[in-house]
């Protein structure tokens, strides 16, 4: 599913779903604030039960939020601190940088360098979707993986390459951890029941009718483009607060001199990909490690990443495969698939 | 007689196939109303750029700026500095260390942002962006 297209596509259709940004919902005691955000549209559903302050305060709230992610992490405002810390500007960065970057450090550490937010000239080196011209030969790829990378950079965010300067990129977490200061805001004020949809899902307590949150798991098959048209499952939690990635690849590989390529670059080998896993939903405690170590799965495949989630007691996941031409699924023993749609 | 009856029931199965047509929903409608929210694939398609380029236009409150400072430093340099411009503080905002500016009228947006940036404190300068209601501009 095209990113880009799929947005635009969330946005008409929400669009016509959405009449306000700040409306009641059936249930009185719920609210929810929604507009545009990282290039798409969040929204946030909420009890108000307990809760002093009115909507557009929390709007005025939520939105102060996403202005500083925004301000800060956004590689599309070339004002952003990112922005000018990538152009090689000197900028002090604010304590959400310096955050979101010692996480993404030790998520780096963590995975054994699989997960990589410094990796970006090599992902540039590819070309998004593989539009360049040429593909990079084995000495530019070899030589992009001696400059950047989190190994190149120190815990300070210096370069540790002399002549190199550090080229960072959080997509693959800034989504995930907005929805945590988001969450982070909303329990500060009373909030326990909640929704967080900003590309990423945080998810804790029970919807308008009382039952834990819904969230449909979209289906990794080519032309998949309107969301929620070809549902895989639909997983439904506990009460319990977590958040909710999926993360993905096409069934169709790209085919470039009689060569097989994935959409993923590995950047611990700086090659794309070769592996059958198609899509990883993982479930954790905080959207932004469910939003990295979803990323973290489709780099790794299928049995790292099974193997991954089966290890660690704060992680559920469901991992769709291509099995022989026909797509297979696992999940954790503790991912509550509640149902589940017939393939093709 | 015949016909005309024909052309009457034609007429009202056509009527009634349009109306069940246009009042029950999608498969993705009915799929939707399952669920509190999607999923979605992050995935990058053929030729499209990574994810989440701005959805719209950009635009800005004209005259406003959002000023984020260093919280160890203070925002007493800024205030000032803001006072000595003429600018005032329409909002000061809580949970971020920032606050938001009205410029004098005829003053130089950018020309101000420059101005601000070099106050002590001030970690970055920015035009205030609308975050509009589903994609749609706020209210002015």
């Amino acid at each position: 599913m095209g990113r880009l297209t799929a947005k635009t596509l969330s946005m008409l259709l929400c669009a016509v779903f959405s009449a306000a940004a700040v409306s009641c919902m059936k249930d009185p005691g719920y609210a929810v604030v929604s507009g545009t955000a990282q290039g798409g549209l969040y929204s946030v559903k909420f009890s108000l039960d307990g809760v002093s302050r009115t909507v557009p305060e929390i709007r005025g709230a939520v939105d102060s939020i996403l202005h500083l992610v925004d301000t800060t992490l956004s590689g599309y405002n070339r004002k952003s601190q990112l922005s000018r810390f990538n152009a090689g500007e000197q900028v002090v960065p604010n304590d959400l940088f310096r955050d979101i970057f010692a996480l993404s450090r030790n998520l780096y550490y963590e995975t054994g360098g699989a997960f990589d937010v410094a990796a970006g000239p090599l992902f540039d080196a590819w070309g998004f979707g593989f539009t360049q011209d040429s593909l990079p030969d084995g000495h530019t790829v070899d030589s992009l993986l001696a400059c950047c990378g989190m190994d190149a950079v120190g815990e300070d965010m210096s370069s540790l390459v002399p002549g190199q300067r550090p080229v960072l990129n959080f997509n693959a977490v800034a989504q995930g951890y907005t929805c945590d200061m988001v969450r982070d805001y909303l329990h500060s004020i009373g909030v326990r029941n909640m929704l967080v949809d900003i590309g990423e899902i945080y998810c804790e307590g029970v919807n308008p009718k009382g039952e834990p949150w819904r969230i449909g798991v979209d289906r990794p098959v080519d032309g998949n483009n309107q969301p929620g048209a070809d549902l895989d499952g639909i997983w439904q939690g506990d009460g319990s607060g977590c958040g909710v990635v999926t993360s993905g690849n096409y069934r169709k590989f790209y085919i470039k001199d009689g060569k097989k390529y994935s959409h993923t670059i590995d950047p611990r080998t700086g090659y794309p990909v070769r592996h059958s896993l198609l899509s990883a939903t993982v479930i954790a405690p905080d959207a932004a490690l469910a939003d990295a170590y979803a990323t973290y799965c489709m780099v790794v495949g299928l049995e790292e990443a099974r193997s991954f989630i089966e290890l660690r007691d704060d992680l559920e996941g469901y991992l769709i495969y291509d099995d022989g031409g026909r797509m297979a699924e696992w999940a954790s023993a503790g991912f509550n698939l509640t149902e589940r749609q017939e393939r093709q | 007689m015949m016909t005309r009856h024909f052309s009457l029931f034609a007429s009202i199965a056509a009527a009634v196939f349009v109306a069940a047509a246009c009042s029950t929903p999608s498969r993705t409608e009915r799929q939707l109303e399952k669920v509190d929210a999607l999923a979605e694939l992050d995935i990058p398609s053929e030729g499209a750029a990574p994810p989440v380029k701005p959805a719209s236009v950009e635009e800005f409150f004209p005259g406003t700026l959002v000023i984020s400072y260093d919280p160890t430093v203070g925002k007493s340099d800024l205030l000032k500095a803001v006072k000595k411009f003429g600018a005032e503080v329409v909002y000061e905002y809580e949970f971020i260390n920032a606050i938001a500016v009205k410029l004098p009228e005829g003053s130089s947006v950018d020309a101000t942002i420059s101005r601000f940036e070099k106050v002590n404190g001030v970690i970055h300068v920015s035009k205030d962006r609308f975050l509009g209601p589903d994609g749609g501009p706020v209210p002015r």
